[in-house]
């Protein structure tokens, strides 16, 4: 059974995507942030490539410096978020720097 | 009265949140009241320079979320001595020229540890709290900002 996520996009990343919400979906067995991260640059037409996902020093992806993950409403670090298994249902927000007002 | 995220159209006027907040420390007042209200500023802080105006900003938050930061920061700087009470409200949506985005008030044993956590609160909440903040500009054009 494939894995079906959805990611949440904020602030720059949602302008950029032009979108708020992208359905995921992940081969069984490979819930990893740089498995979705790569789901998540082919389904937005690659327009996060640079500016909010990059190319990490492994050769896979991940997210720009600044960015955070969220896990279910959980904000962790992306060195965590690669440490996590990413499930069926998971909501996994990409979080550019926060800037409050 | 409690710390979070309102979007614009449902905040009351910042009058509203000091009588608001003088009742809700009424009892065990300290010697000071102070307040921050950022409000949308002309000068843009990330388009270079030239003629061109801030004409909004948009804030951005996560529903839940980002009230939950604001309430931790406000309960922290509230364990610091001489502080009694901190209440952050900051507005979410489509700001114009001028509008207020964000209010700080602390209740404080004496003006000094006040104004020291005010400081402290700001530079807190800029920084810890899920919150985005996009400059639109006179000319059309935007960026989302990053302190």
């Amino acid at each position: 059974m494939p894995l079906r996520m959805t990611a949440l996009l904020f602030g720059e990343a949602r302008d950029l995507a032009g979108t708020r919400s992208v359905a995921i979906e992940l081969p069984e067995g490979k819930g990893t942030l740089p498995a979705f991260l790569l789901a998540l640059h082919d389904a937005t037409g690659k327009k996060l490539a640079g500016k909010v996902i990059v190319a990490s020093a492994a050769g896979g992806f991940a997210v720009a410096p600044g960015y955070k993950i969220m896990i279910n409403k959980r904000i962790v670090s992306p060195q965590e978020a690669e440490d996590h298994v990413l499930k069926d249902s998971d909501e996994v927000g990409v979080l550019p720097p926060f800037s409050g007002g | 009265m409690k710390s979070g995220t309102i979007p614009k159209e449902s905040a009351p006027a910042f009058g509203e949140l000091f009588e608001e907040f003088k009742s809700s420390i009424r009892g065990h007042e300290g010697g000071a009241i102070v307040t921050f209200t950022g409000t949308v500023r002309g000068d843009p802080k990330g388009h270079d320079a030239g003629c061109t105006k801030t004409r909004q900003i948009e804030i951005e938050a996560i529903e839940g979320v980002s009230s939950e930061f604001l309430q931790r920061i406000a309960a922290e700087t509230e364990a610091r001595p001489g502080i009694h009470k901190v209440v952050i409200i900051h507005l979410t949506g489509t700001f114009e020229l001028g509008e207020p985005m964000v209010h700080v008030l602390i209740n404080s044993a004496h003006r000094g540890e006040g104004f020291k956590a005010l400081e402290d609160v700001v530079n807190r909440y800029k920084k810890e709290t899920p919150l985005w903040k996009k400059e639109i500009y006179s000319d059309g054009t935007g960026r989302w900002i990053s302190h």
